[in-house]
């Protein structure tokens, strides 16, 4: 029996319910690489649920959010049509909810935040190992708990914010002709500074302490002997301080934001030695640091042309809708930081302690082996008993362990997990009735092999440019990108912007319009298509390969 | 020439509204109530006509408008309007200005040199409807020299076949060829700070107070409503300052010294913050409000402007003042309009 899936899980067999859903997508950004246990048990208790929470509370009048279905170990999603008889009412409280958002979009956005900030302020500051076994299993509903709220933030930003940026986009190309790909669209929304940018350019700063205090040839040395070489001299254990500051700050972070079974720069500070030593190499500039004034300048100035073209009656909702949709663009890139950074950097904290507890009590026989329990099985073990705990949890472990292993070895797209279900040519109706569904999976715009092109995406960041592919799976072979490659990816997400400074083009299988290569590629100002659904698996490390982030295209060349 | 084209400011009062246009025949109002206005003259809806109608522009105009078809209400036929302007202003700004007309133009502008005592007297040349249309119609600050002056006066007259008339006058069914205003030649202030002042509160109607906006430089930042300018709110009874909100102000609108155009500028960071007006000012600004309304016997909705070069309180001017229209209190908010949109465009209800 498949672990912690519940009612989502098709059980092998799909039920489409044509009549109720109309077509399902494969959500590979969601299910590649599998993950473990324990994390599934908590995102599938969480998500479906959250996603249908916020649209219940902001009520998208033509979809009740996201429905979820697990089917070999791969995540299938659509978006829930509503009655007719309930869309005027929903249409009524949705007008309500979003003129106050429309009003204040950056308001909205930080009062969101806020509450989680609340909460970390207060779970920060705790010192876990210094807990009896009673008051840890409370802690650890306590972060039960934080996971919800932190889901519910989460989608209630999306849902609130994103309206505004999808109207936003339809008439800028009606009014202006000026698609996602033009170069000004760019322009409107970037500049704005935030979290996830602040922890990129604190990180330059500490890679650059290392340059001016001339310590950087310990970053020479293998990632687990740089900091013991910086303990040795003045100059390298001021530098530790910096460092340390840094982790205080910005440490609440694993290497996979959807995991949190990893752990957290704070916890093993070499595992942000890479990330410094990339930055060293490449040149220690940050380049949205550099670029940021000079953007918002340039977009002020083209908003400026832009408003002198309408009406003089139509300018301020123009303007309105701007800000909607910048605060909508700042906030689907800072919220990663807000939401699974902190969140998980402390769930994982107390997992964490509990774990090495029940391994000194020799209930698991790995430390690591928590990973493969479920959260509901976890959160007794800490106050079971040791001598019914012993067989039962190494029995679960075990079982658990040989099932995720099973998912792993099962690949996208493949026989068993095509990448749609149900009727594809009823994707544009998926993707229409739900704004978040259209950001995330919209169809790619166009037939690639009509254009001759390898792929074609359905989002991206303008500009094209040719080079060399580079093919990564996931996070563990960051190490094989050199400075100048084309990254080709299942997908990125926040923990790998620092990579991007070192990149000419991003391609990536998922992702829409504000998913966040294409969001970080307009930042950093280099060209990506996203949404390829598979351009991962048809292109190999070493093609030549051209990416137009206008035309939302990528070809080989040399062929 | 039979009709009289030109006219001094003073010579003119708000009756003469249909024959000069409603900023001129404001202005000319101004003037002979006492209230510190810039010098300078008039040209006459009549010019406008004569001018399109002796250059042959009016003709041509006529012939490209009988091919042309678009929909105003289709914001996919924008681009058609937009092109038929540039075609429409083209005809326009392409013709010279008649011999008899230029003539009696230089004559008005030398005579301001004179009066102001200043050569080549720098102005501003200014559109006026005789029905008001606000944003529609366009202006030239900075204006030097008889040569300039003359492609100014015609570039104003052509404003009236920019894009955002055309399509106003389509949407409104008025003709499309021919729309005439007057224009205003008026000494340009070298302001240090200019705004807006309304003789009640526009958000709630409350007539006890008189509600100022300002920034730094010429009046246009304010005017266009693009920037975020200084508010204050004064008591027409104690004329006590109620309410001051002084704003991060970016941009100022100044004159380029190396290019002569008008353009924005970043505003120095030591000014950003400050408020734009003193106290002393603004009571001065609040007293002129108070004395345009008892003139006019109705609320007004002025502009106003402070110079660079001369001493207080000699350095206020006022620049525009007409009454308070009625939709200023009530009109659909921008969130309505946005909400409505989403409805139509996004969910097709």
């Amino acid at each position: 029996m498949p672990y912690g899936y519940y009612h989502y899980d098709w059980r092998g067999e799909p039920d489409l319910d044509p009549q109720y859903y109309d077509c399902w997508v494969c959500n590979v950004a969601h299910s590649v690489p599998a993950w473990t246990p324990l994390f599934t048990s908590e995102w599938y208790r969480l998500i479906p649920y959250a996603m249908q929470y916020a649209n219940d509370y902001i009520c998208e009048p033509t979809s009740k959010g996201w429905d979820w279905r697990i089917y070999n170990g791969y995540a299938y999603i659509t978006s829930i049509k509503v009655p007719e008889s309930e869309v005027e009412g929903r249409k009524q409280v949705y007008r309500e909810q979003l003129a106050s958002i429309i009003d204040d979009p950056w308001g909205y956005s930080e009062r969101l935040f806020s509450r989680l900030m609340e909460k970390y302020d207060y779970y920060k500051p705790l010192n876990v190992k210094e807990m009896r076994d009673c008051e840890l299993v409370q802690h650890l509903w306590d972060m039960a708990e934080l996971d919800r709220l932190m889901w519910e933030v989460h989608m209630l930003g999306w849902d609130g914010l994103l309206g505004g940026l999808r109207l936003w986009r339809e008439m800028l190309v009606d009014l202006f002709g000026i698609t996602p790909y033009d170069v000004r669209y760019a322009k409107l929304l970037s500049g704005f500074d935030n979290a996830l940018f602040k922890l990129n350019s604190d990180l330059t700063h500490v890679a650059a302490r290392a340059v001016e205090l001339n310590v950087e040839s310990n970053f020479s040395l293998p990632d687990e002997e740089v900091i013991p070489a910086m303990e040795q001299t003045e100059a390298g254990r001021e530098w530790l301080g910096e460092f340390d500051k840094f982790l205080n700050e910005h440490g609440y972070r694993s290497d996979r934001m959807l995991e949190f079974t990893r752990p957290t720069w704070l916890e093993k500070p070499t595992l942000a030695i890479p990330d410094i030593r990339r930055i060293i190499s490449a040149g220690v500039s940050h380049a949205p640091d550099i670029l940021r004034h000079q953007l918002r300048k340039e977009g002020e100035e083209i908003e400026r042309e832009l408003l002198a073209k309408l009406p003089s009656d139509q300018r301020e909702w123009f303007h309105k809708l701007t800000q909607c949709a910048q605060a909508a663009h700042s906030w689907s890139e800072s919220h990663d930081y807000w939401c699974e950074f902190q969140t998980y950097g402390l769930r994982r904290r107390a997992i964490k302690e509990l774990s090495e507890r029940l391994y000194r009590k020799d209930i698991i026989d790995d430390p690591e082996d928590t990973a493969y329990l479920l959260h509901q099985d976890l959160i007794y073990a800490a106050v079971i008993q040791e001598k019914v705990g012993k067989k039962y949890f190494r029995d679960l472990i075990k079982r658990n362990k040989e099932e995720f292993e099973y998912y792993k070895s099962i690949p996208p797209g493949g026989d068993t997990t095509p990448l749609f279900l149900g009727d594809p040519s009823k994707l544009p109706l998926v993707a229409g009735r739900d704004t978040l569904f259209g950001v995330v999976a919209a169809p790619p715009a166009e037939d690639a092999a009509k254009v001759g092109a390898v792929a074609v995406g359905c989002a991206g960041a303008p500009g094209i440019v040719e080079g060399t592919a580079r093919v990564i799976a996931s996070a563990s072979e960051w190490d094989q990108i050199k400075p100048g490659d084309i990254l080709v990816c299942p997908m990125t997400d926040a923990t790998w912007t620092p990579l991007f400074a070192l990149l000419k083009g991003v391609v990536t299988d998922s992702g829409g319009l504000l998913a966040h290569p294409a969001i970080v590629c307009r930042e950093y100002g280099i060209p990506a298509v996203c949404g390829t659904f598979d351009a991962s698996k048809k292109i190999k490390t070493g093609d030549r390969i051209r990416v137009d982030g206008n035309l939302l295209r990528v070809y080989k060349l040399d062929q | 020439m039979t009709e009289k084209l030109i006219y001094w400011l003073e010579e003119l009062g708000v009756e003469d509204n249909d024959l000069v246009g409603k900023k001129c025949a404001n202005l000319g109002e101004l003037t002979k109530a006492g209230v510190r206005v810039p010098p300078g003259f008039a040209l006459a809806v009549q010019a406008y006509e004569r001018f399109l109608a002796t250059t042959g522009a009016r003709e041509e105009m006529q012939r490209f408008l009988e091919t042309f078809k678009a929909d105003p209400n289709d914001p996919k036929d924008l681009a058609k309007f937009e092109k038929a302007s540039e075609v429409l202003r083209e005809i326009v700004d392409s013709k010279e200005m008649p011999s008899d007309m230029a003539d009696i133009i230089s004559a008005h502008y030398d005579k301001l040199c004179q009066r102001t005592g200043i050569s080549d007297v720098p102005v501003a040349v200014r559109s006026a409807g005789p029905v008001s249309r606000p944003g529609q119609y366009e202006t030239y600050l900075w204006v030097i020299g008889q040569k300039d002056l003359m492609k100014k006066i015609i570039r104003v007259w052509s404003s009236t076949f920019n894009h955002r008339s055309m399509v106003y006058r389509a949407q409104n069914g008025l003709p499309m060829e021919f729309d005439p205003i007057g224009c205003a030649v008026i000494q340009m202030v070298d302001a240090k700070v200019s705004g807006v002042m309304f003789t009640l509160h526009p958000a709630n109607g409350d007539v006890s107070k008189i509600v100022i906006e300002a920034n730094w430089g010429l009046g246009e930042s304010v005017v266009s409503g693009r920037l975020s300018p200084d508010f204050y709110v004064v008591d027409k009874q104690t004329l006590n300052i109620v309410e001051k909100r002084v704003s991060d102000k970016t941009y100022e609108y100044l004159l380029d010294p190396a290019t002569g155009a008008t353009d924005f500028f970043e505003v120095p960071q030591e000014r950003r913050n400050i408020p734009c007006l003193t106290d002393e000012e603004l009571v001065e600004l609040a007293k002129l409000g108070l004395f345009v309304e008892k003139h006019y016997g109705k609320p007004q909705d002025t502009e106003w402007t402070i110079s660079k070069d001369l001493p207080f309180p000699q350095n206020i001017f006022m620049v525009q003042s007409r009454p308070v229209t009625a939709k200023m209190s009530k009109k659909k908010t921008a969130t309505d309009t946005i909400l409505d949109m989403m409805m139509s465009r996004l969910y097709q209800l």
